[in-house]
C-alpha cells in the first residue's frame, strides 16, 4: 500500500515508452528525468544524493542483522512481513533514454570506402605516427633493452672457462694398476674408478663410473669387504661392478678405455657400456693385461 | 659409564640432571593439582613417589654417575634390533604394538594409564641416553625435533583416541557426542585472534631459544668424492628413503608418492560414510580410521623413526645402542624373481639380452625372462579387486559401484604393496618381482 502511494504519482514505465530516437538534442533526456526523480524523494532534491540521505536509506534497510547476541535472542518470532510493510521500499531507479546516435556513428553505406589493405596501412600509419612520440620512444627503448638482454643471455650460455674436465684423459701406464686393485685417484676429478680385476675368467683393466645405478649417489669402495657400497640406500657391487645387494637394479656402468699411442691408458667418458645390454663384451670397454 | 669418555659423561650429566628435575617438577605440580583441586589423594601420592624417584635420578645424573639400562639389557635390545632380523622385529613389533594399543584402547586411553605410560617413556629415554651410541643419535641437532615430534604425535593420538572412546561409549548409551554439548559460539575477534597472537609470540620465543641453544649442523662443503655415510634425507623424507630401499626410483620416488597424494585427494569422493562428522569416533568410522592409521602411523611415521634411529652407515640396520661401524658386514645378497624362477626352479640359465639381438628379439627375451613376475603383478591388480569385491569388501562394492570401488581397491593394493615388498625382501631376499633394467622398469 505504501508502495502504491509512493510510486503512483508517475508510473516508471512511461518515460521509457517515449521513443528516444525522436528526441534530437542531448539535453532533452535530462529534462524528462526530473519528473520520476521528484516522486522518489520529497525531501531529497534533484541532482546527486546527499550523504545524509544515503545514511537515512541505510538505516531504514529492511533486513538488518542483530547488532549483538543479546538482541538476536530478544527478538523471538519477529514478523518479517510487518517490518516490510512499515518500511517504504524505494522506487525502481529510472533509466534515462539513450541519446540519438551522432552522424559519425551512423552505419556507412556499403562500398563507400575501399576495403583493401586497411589493416596494414593502419598499422604502418600508426607506427610512422609513433616515431618520435613518447609512446614510440618508450616501446623502442623496451624492445632495445629486451634485445640486448637476449644477446647477453645467449653469450652467457658460452662461458669463457669450462671447469668441466675433458671427457678424454690419460691415466698412466697399465703397469701402474696392479691386479686386484681399485684405483680411487681419479674419483674426485673425473668420477671414475680404474680397476684391474678378473671378469669372466679374464684379467682386465676397466673404468667404472662412480654413480650408483639406483638413484645416483656416489658409492664408497670398501677395501676390507671388497665391494662398492652406496651410503644412500645400501646398494652393493662386487669389484667387477655387478650389483648383488640392496636395491640397485643393474651393474655399474663402464667407460670406454683403450691404450693410446704412447702406451698410456686413455679413458673416454663420452661412451658408456652397460652390462645388462650385453655391452661389456665390447672390446672398447676393457683392456686385457 | 661403560668406559665412556669423561667428555661424554660431562655432556650427558649436564643434560640429564635438568631433564630428570624437570620431570620431577612436572610430577610435583600434577600431584598438587590432584591433591588440592581434584581431591584424589591416592593418585597424588603416586605422583609424589614419582617426583621423589625423579629427584633421586636427577641427583645421580647430575653428580656424574649416570644410571643406565645396564649392559645386558642394551645388548639384548641391540641383538634384537640389528641386521635383517632387526628390520623384521622392529616392523612387526610396531605393528603388533599398535594393534594392541588399538584393541585395548578402552584401557590405554584412561588418563591415569596414559600418564603412567608417558612417565615410563620419559624414564626409558633418560636411561637410554646414558649410552654414548644412543646419545649420538638422539641428541644430534638434526634429530632432536624428531624425538619431540614422536612424543607430540603420541600425545595427540592419545587425545583423539580418548575423545573417540568417550564418544563411542556415549553413542552406545544413546547420548549425543561430547562435541555437540559444547555448542557455545565464540567470536573470531577477539577470542580466536588473541589466542593465535599468544601462540605466535610463544612459538617465536621457543624458536629463538632453540636456535641459540641447538646450533644448526653445518657440514663441510659438498664434494662428489665424499658422500656422507650414511646419507640421510631430511627427516620428513626418511619414509620415502626407506621406500627406495625396496623399490626402483621410479616406483618409490614418483609413482607411490604421487599415489599417496592422489589417494588422499580421492578420500572425499570414495567415502560414503556420513557418520562421524564433526566429532571424534572410531566405532562409526572403523574402516576409514584403520586405513588412515595404518597408512600414517605404520607406513609413514614408523619408517621415519626407523630411518632416523636404526639406519646407520651403508644404510645397514643397527640396534639403538650399537656402534655405527661402517665396516659392519651384513649378508644382503638380493635375488630377482627371474633368477629364482630360471635358476632354482627350472635349473636353467636366465635368458639374457646380448648386444647382437634385434629389438624384437630382445623384447621377446625380456618377456620370457620376466613372464612370471609380469603375470604376478598383473594378477595382483586385475585378479584381486574382483575377488575382494566378492568376499571381504562386498559391502563396499555394493555401496560404491564399479568405478569408485575399483579406484579404492587399486589404491589399497598400492598401499599394501609396500609392506608386502618389505616382507619379501627380508624373508626371501627378493629384489625385484619384475626387473627390466634395459628399460629402467623394475617393480
Amino acid at each position: 500500500m505504501a508502495r502504491a502511494g509512493k510510486g503512483g504519482q508517475q508510473p516508471p514505465a512511461e518515460p521509457a515508452a517515449e521513443p528516444p530516437a525522436t528526441q534530437p538534442s542531448a539535453a532533452k533526456p535530462t529534462a524528462a528525468k526530473p519528473e520520476p526523480a521528484a516522486s522518489q524523494a520529497e525531501e531529497v532534491p534533484a541532482g546527486p544524493p546527499k550523504t545524509a540521505s544515503i545514511l537515512a536509506a541505510a538505516r531504514a534497510e529492511k533486513k538488518r542483522g542483530p547488532l549483538s547476541k543479546a538482541e538476536a535472542g530478544l527478538l523471538p518470532g519477529h514478523d518479517e512481513s510487518r517490518i516490510e510493510e512499515a518500511i517504504p521500499r524505494p522506487a525502481k531507479p529510472v533509466v534515462p533514454p539513450m541519446p540519438a546516435k551522432p552522424a559519425y556513428a551512423q552505419k556507412k553505406p556499403e562500398g563507400a570506402q575501399p576495403k583493401v589493405d586497411e589493416g596494414r596501412r593502419g598499422v604502418l600509419a600508426m607506427l610512422s605516427a609513433m616515431v618520435g612520440t613518447s609512446l614510440g620512444i618508450g616501446f623502442g627503448a623496451l624492445a632495445g633493452t629486451a634485445g640486448l638482454w637476449s644477446l647477453g643471455l645467449a653469450r652467457y650460455m658460452f662461458p669463457n672457462i669450462l671447469t668441466e674436465p675433458p671427457s678424454q684423459f690419460k691415466v698412466g701406464q697399465p703397469s701402474d694398476f696392479p691386479p686386484g686393485m681399485v684405483d680411487e685417484r681419479f674419483k674426485a676429478a673425473f668420477g671414475v674408478w680404474i680397476v684391474n680385476a678378473e671378469y669372466n675368467g679374464q684379467q682386465m683393466i676397466y673404468a667404472l663410473k662412480t654413480v650408483c645405478t639406483h638413484l645416483g649417489c656416489t658409492p664408497n669402495w670398501l677395501e676390507s669387504e671388497q665391494k662398492f657400497k652406496c651410503p644412500c640406500h645400501g646398494s652393493g657391487f662386487y669389484i667387477d661392478g655387478i650389483n648383488f645387494e640392496g636395491p640397485a637394479p643393474r651393474p655399474l656402468e663402464r667407460y670406454a678405455i683403450r691404450i693410446a699411442d704412447d702406451g698410456q691408458l686413455e679413458i673416454d667418458k663420452s661412451r658408456v657400456f652397460q652390462e645388462e645390454k650385453g655391452e661389456w663384451t665390447n672390446p672398447d670397454s676393457y683392456v686385457i693385461v | 659409564m661403560h668406559g665412556a669418555s669423561l667428555d661424554f659423561v660431562d655432556k650427558a650429566s649436564s643434560f640429564l640432571g635438568p631433564y630428570y628435575i624437570t620431570m620431577a617438577a612436572l610430577n610435583a605440580v600434577v600431584a598438587g593439582v590432584l591433591q588440592f583441586r581434584l581431591q584424589r589423594s591416592g593418585l597424588a601420592l603416586g605422583c609424589l613417589i614419582a617426583t621423589i624417584a625423579f629427584v633421586i635420578l636427577g641427583a645421580f645424573a647430575w653428580s656424574g654417575s649416570l644410571p643406565g639400562l645396564g649392559h645386558n639389557t642394551e645388548h639384548l635390545i641391540n641383538s634384537l634390533l640389528s641386521g635383517n632380523r632387526g628390520a623384521v622385529v622392529y616392523t612387526v613389533g610396531t605393528a603388533v604394538g599398535l594393534a594392541v594399543l588399538y584393541w585395548f584402547r578402552r584401557f590405554f586411553v584412561q588418563p591415569v594409564v596414559a600418564y603412567i605410560g608417558f612417565n615410563l617413556v620419559m624414564l626409558l629415554l633418560g636411561l637410554s641416553m646414558t649410552n654414548p651410541n644412543f646419545w649420538e643419535i638422539v641428541a644430534k641437532p638434526d634429530n632432536v625435533p624428531i624425538v619431540m615430534l614422536v612424543l607430540l604425535l603420541g600425545f595427540f593420538t592419545w587425545l583423539a583416541t580418548w575423545k573417540a572412546v568417550q564418544n563411542d561409549d556415549r553413542a552406545r548409551q544413546g547420548l549425543p557426542p561430547l562435541e555437540s554439548l559444547d555448542n557455545e559460539k565464540v567470536l573470531v575477534w577477539p577470542d580466536l585472534v588473541y589466542t593465535e597472537l599468544i601462540c605466535m609470540v610463544l612459538l617465536t620465543a621457543l624458536l629463538l631459544v632453540w636456535a641459540i641453544v641447538l646450533k644448526a649442523p653445518l657440514e663441510e662443503p659438498a664434494s662428489a668424492v665424499k658422500t656422507p655415510n650414511p646419507s640421510k634425507a631430511p627427516w620428513y623424507f626418511l619414509g620415502l628413503q626407506e621406500m627406495l630401499v625396496y623399490y626402483d626410483p621410479w616406483m618409490a620416488g614418483v609413482v607411490l608418492p604421487s599415489l599417496v597424494i592422489v589417494g588422499l585427494m580421492a578420500i572425499p569422493y570414495l567415502d560414503f560414510n556420513k557418520e562421524g562428522n564433526g566429532y571424534y569416533t572410531i566405532e562409526k568410522r572403523k574402516f576409514a580410521y584403520l586405513t588412515f592409521q595404518i597408512g600414517f602411523l605404520l607406513l609413514w611415521v614408523t619408517l621415519i623413526v626407523l630411518g632416523t634411529f636404526l639406519r646407520g652407515p651403508n644404510w645397514s640396520f643397527f640396534g639403538p645402542f650399537e656402534y655405527w661401524d661402517p665396516h659392519k658386514v651384513e649378508a644382503q645378497n638380493n635375488v630377482n624373481l627371474s633368477d629364482y624362477f630360471w635358476i632354482n626352479l627350472m635349473g636353467a640359465s636366465v635368458p639374457r639380452v646380448t648386444s647382437d639381438m634385434g629389438t624384437a628379439e630382445s623384447l621377446w627375451m625380456i618377456l620370457k625372462r620376466e613372464g612370471l613376475g609380469i603375470v604376478l603383478v598383473l594378477g595382483y591388480f586385475l585378479f584381486l579387486p574382483p575377488v575382494l569385491a566378492a568376499t571381504v569388501l562386498r559391502p563396499f562394492f555394493i555401496r560404491m559401484g564399479f568405478i569408485r570401488y575399483m579406484v579404492m581397491a587399486i589404491l589399497l593394493l598400492f598401499m599394501a604393496a609396500l609392506p608386502i615388498k618389505m616382507l619379501l625382501r627380508w624373508t626371501l631376499n627378493l629384489k625385484y618381482i619384475v626387473s627390466i633394467p634395459e628399460y629402467f622398469f623394475n617393480i
